[in-house]
């Protein structure tokens, strides 16, 4: 499907989540000391908003709109959204016990991250079918990752640099955060 | 720096095909003084005293077999892998300074030589082949500048699958002023057919490639026409290189020969290979004919030299003598005096350190004045020139930040120490140095880890040991206390038993005194040990 | 009535979910592992198989340590440490003879950050071996049962010394040593130990 292809690359890099849209910060500066790490949690975050964005979906359109129960929209994405995060860490908890560790309290951050929820209601608002939401969901994960992955190879080699203190740790991770969502608005147009 | 590079390009522009160009590495000027113009080299006289360090390859003190005030001849054994250079009066053994960089003193032999000519006296009865026993007993070690011990080399060979396949004999010296090797095919080129000759049939190898740079013509020359005149082995093959520095090096140069590429740690050997260097080979066939190694071929060249020569020098000889005889004392104040070449030697500031195995070339030159050390501008050089494909910029990262995951990932163990990231670097870094750092920081690392696993072991053993004994102790208590539980009333029973024992008799003293509690413990133990038995009184 | 059935039926979705949740996250009864080399429980885990995976952990932490055993952190030996450090997320900072570069290790490898070395816990001191005079031992056999590694040879009354090669500079055996008769030296350079200094 054509359809798909765009929404994948509208998803991935012209309207990435992170960059373009600014959503989802708060694991994207946390996680990504290190590569491994950050693809761990890219790879976990792909899992929890493939699922929540189809099961966010299921809930809207067969629960939600049919009883004219549109007001309980936030508080029932963020109810799936939790249960999907629940059963992805204690996933990982069992496959990886020292991914566990690393990310540490991030995994159940996600519950809270705007993304996700971001994502589920934009699909609303895009008035997406199912497999259209699946698709949405999953390629802005892959754009979340790729950014954490970037961003994560970029910060590990920032570390070893001769870095004026003022600027040392978080200041010099967001002004590079800064220069890589420049580059990302260069994307904008490519879907057209 | 620009013509080196321009020159760099074109070299590996017009390289020949066979042969595939080294990866890297910096095409430098011919620089090659001392050669001898008449094909004859000459040899120092004999020095007074030598000093001979009791050190190996591996750096280790070596115990000597020998005493101070001993008379000892050329050829015998000092300790494990040493000869003596010449004969003569041991008169002490104490420590001496090293021509090393730290600059270190190490127990050495001192020998007062005596006047003998002994170096055309040869030692053992010669040989009609060539031995590895041989090759040891003389103790030839590599003379191409990093002093492995040449016998060895070919046993690690024969052990793995019994056979040599491919000798690579190493004429190339891609070093700039190094020209020893050069001097000795120009003056000996048909004896040295004939050392690679013995040793092809020693090994037994199924190809032997001569490697040489094709600059150096006169060498060429002379061992083609060598080549051509004996019917010895038409199994060497001449193999003409184009000279970037450092072909030489054994690792590019087995890779370049043979495509294989050796992991950090695994010597050529393993793969069937073993590449020695020419004036090696030349030692190994004087061994064959009975004459231990004694001397070697040095280089005295540099700026603050009357005359570059390349000399025969006894093991032994300080530097300050091999200066001073080939009339060549620094006499300038701003004079540096380097051992090795001016990319991988070192500099010294003592003079009277002994010439051994690895001192390939001495050079006499003014002080450099090194600009300041700026920061790395990422400009990339050091990765272009690197002869072994690594990223020498960031290695300088992690090295400098001493993480040794990153800069082993980066192939840390990988760097031959060629010095060809230095020479191109536009802030002055010394890579090189930080490199060899960070090499010596994961070896003392592993010296740790290993005493570690090794305490820890220890710890394990003392713990189980004390738990045991903690436990074996517990069980005995347990077991008298329920002994001393079963009975309602010991002290009774300990009467009536004793009465029980006793038969009256006017004779005897009554015993009316009360046993001590203690005692009945006494009378029941069988098994215990002396803790217990100390316990009671 | 279709409201109070469509909460019904959330009420049910959820209960569902986390039925299945509660199923998925039952104690696995089977260990087809190979024996594990862990001696210590960690506390009744619900998962049998973590259990394992936290006791590579800690083995992994415990091998990156020193193994003096010198009690400096705070913890009787190197591998209550190592526990600490994966069941308690006790600081990794705390280990003097491991000094900034187990730091680093320890950071890269459980993902948190590089702190410098909590100098309340000691001070990083180059590798440091014990040597007994041994004109003034009075072989009381103390300082043997003192040394975590065994490195002390000797008994009652004869001469003790220490093997320096395996001595790892705890400095566990000065106290009891009822005379003061050990000293700490540095252990001395020899070429075999000498290394290219980091250029300025």
């Amino acid at each position: 499907m054509p359809d798909a292809a765009l929404i994948l690359i509208g998803t991935v890099l012209v309207n990435n989540f992170v960059l373009v849209q600014f959503l989802g910060l708060c694991p994207f500066m946390g996680v990504s000391r290190r590569i491994d790490s950050a693809l761990g949690m890219g790879i976990a975050t792909t899992f929890v908003l493939t699922l929540s964005a189809a099961l966010s979906f299921a809930v809207n359109a067969w629960l939600l709109v049919p009883y004219g129960l549109e007001f309980l929209r936030t508080l029932s994405f963020i109810l799936v959204i939790a249960l999907v995060v629940q059963f992805s860490e204690i996933v990982i908890r069992r496959q990886s016990p020292l991914l566990h560790r690393v990310l540490g309290l991030y995994l159940p951050l996600i519950t809270t991250n705007c993304a996700v929820l971001g994502v589920a209601l934009l699909s609303v608002n895009q008035q997406h079918n199912l497999s259209d939401a699946m698709l949405h969901g999953f390629g802005a994960a892959v754009g979340f990752t790729l950014i954490l992955v970037l961003f994560s190879a970029l910060r590990e080699r920032l570390e070893l640099a001769d870095i004026p203190a003022p600027f040392k740790g978080s200041a010099i991770a967001l002004m590079s955060a800064g220069i890589m969502s420049l580059a990302f608005m260069g994307f904008s147009g490519l879907d057209r | 720096m620009a013509k080196t590079c321009m020159k760099t390009f074109l070299q590996r522009l017009i390289s020949s095909p066979q042969t595939p160009a080294l990866a890297g590495g910096l095409a430098l000027q011919r620089n090659k003084p001392g050669l001898p113009v008449d094909g004859v080299i000459r040899i120092l006289a004999v020095p007074a005293t030598v000093s001979i360090p009791l050190t190996n390859y591996k750096r280790e003190i070596l115990q000597p077999g020998v005493h101070a005030g001993q008379h000892i001849k050329c050829g015998d054994m000092l300790a494990q892998g040493i000869v003596a250079s010449c004969s003569g009066e041991i008169i002490g053994i104490e420590p001496s300074r090293i021509a090393h960089p730290s600059e270190m003193s190490v127990p050495c032999v001192i020998i007062k030589t005596s006047n003998t000519p002994d170096a055309d006296t040869a030692v053992h009865t010669p040989l009609n082949s060539l031995t590895i026993d041989r090759i040891e007993r003389c103790a030839v070690h590599g003379l191409g500048g990093a002093g492995f011990v040449t016998a060895d080399k070919f046993r690690a060979s024969g052990e793995i699958d019994n056979t040599v396949e491919t000798l690579i004999i190493n004429a190339v010296e891609c070093e700039p002023v190094i020209s020893c090797d050069e001097a000795l095919m120009m003056s000996e080129a048909a004896n040295l057919v004939e050392a690679i000759a013995s040793v092809v049939d020693m090994t037994g190898c199924k190809r032997c490639i001569l490697a040489i740079e094709n600059d150096k013509h006169q060498a060429i020359t002379a061992l083609k026409e060598a080549l051509q005149r004996t019917e010895v082995t038409p199994l060497i093959e001449l193999t003409l290189l184009t000279p970037i520095y450092p072909s030489g090096a054994e690792r590019p140069l087995v890779r370049r020969l043979t495509g294989i590429h050796l992991t950090p740690g695994t010597p050529p050997s393993s793969h069937g290979i073993v590449c020695i260097n020419i004036a090696t080979a030349y030692a190994a066939w004087q061994a064959k004919l009975g004459y231990p190694m004694t001397s070697r071929i040095v280089t005295v060249a540099g700026k603050h030299i009357n005359q570059a020569v390349n000399v025969r020098v006894v093991f032994g000889t300080s530097i300050s003598e091999v200066l001073k005889q080939t009339g060549n004392t620094p006499t300038h104040k701003d004079s540096r005096v380097r051992v090795g070449g001016p990319l991988s030697g070192f500099d010294l500031s003592d003079l009277n350190v002994p010439v051994t195995a690895t001192t390939h070339c001495i050079t006499v030159d003014p002080v450099r004045k090194q600009g300041p050390v700026l920061p790395c501008i990422r400009c990339n050089a050091c990765s272009e020139v690197c002869p072994v494909d690594l990223l020498p910029q960031q290695l300088h990262w992690f090295a400098t930040a001493d993480d040794q995951q990153g800069s082993l990932r980066f192939g840390l163990m990988d760097c031959i120490e060629c010095g060809c990231c230095d020479a191109v670097c536009p802030s002055n870094i010394a890579l090189t140095q930080t490199f060899r750092y960070a090499k010596g920081l994961h070896r003392e690392v592993q010296t740790a880890n290993l005493a570690a696993t090794e305490s820890e072991n220890r710890y394990r053993c003392r713990e189980q040991r004390e738990t045991e004994r903690a436990a074996i102790r517990e069980q005995k208590r347990e077991a008298a206390r329920a002994r001393l539980s079963e009975r309602a009333d010991p002290i009774a029973d300990a009467l009536s038993r004793v009465r029980g024992k006793r038969k009256p008799s006017p004779d005897q003293p009554a015993k009316t005194s009360e046993p001590s509690p203690g005692s009945s413990m006494r009378v029941n133990q069988s098994d215990d040990d002396e803790n217990d038995r100390n316990q009671s009184p | 009535m279709s409201t109070g059935l469509a909460v019904l039926l959330f009420i049910t979705l959820i209960a569902f979910i986390g039925m299945a949740l509660s199923w998925l996250s039952r104690p696995s009864g089977d260990n087809n592992d190979q024996d594990t080399a862990s001696t210590d429980d960690v506390g009744t885990s619900s998962n049998g198989e973590s259990t394992r995976n936290i006791d590579q952990l800690i083995e992994t932490v415990n091998e990156k340590l020193p193994q003096t055993q010198c009690a400096q952190c705070g913890y009787p030996g190197c591998r209550p440490y190592a526990t600490a450090i994966i069941n308690e997320d006790v600081a990794i900072n705390q280990c003097p003879p491991g000094g900034d570069a187990l730091i680093r290790e320890l950071a890269t490898f459980l993902g948190k950050e590089a702190l410098p070395l909590n100098s309340a816990f000691g001070e990083n001191k180059p590798a440091q071996i014990a040597i007994i005079d041994e004109a003034v031992c009075i072989g009381c056999t103390l300082c043997i049962a003192a040394c975590p590694v065994d490195a002390i040879v000797g008994a009652s009354r004869l001469m003790h010394t220490v093997i320096s090669n395996q001595c790892t500079g705890c400095e566990l055996c000065l106290p009891p040593c009822p005379v003061d008769c050990i000293d700490l030296i540095e252990q001395p350079v020899t070429l075999s130990r000498w290394q290219w200094p980091k250029p300025a």
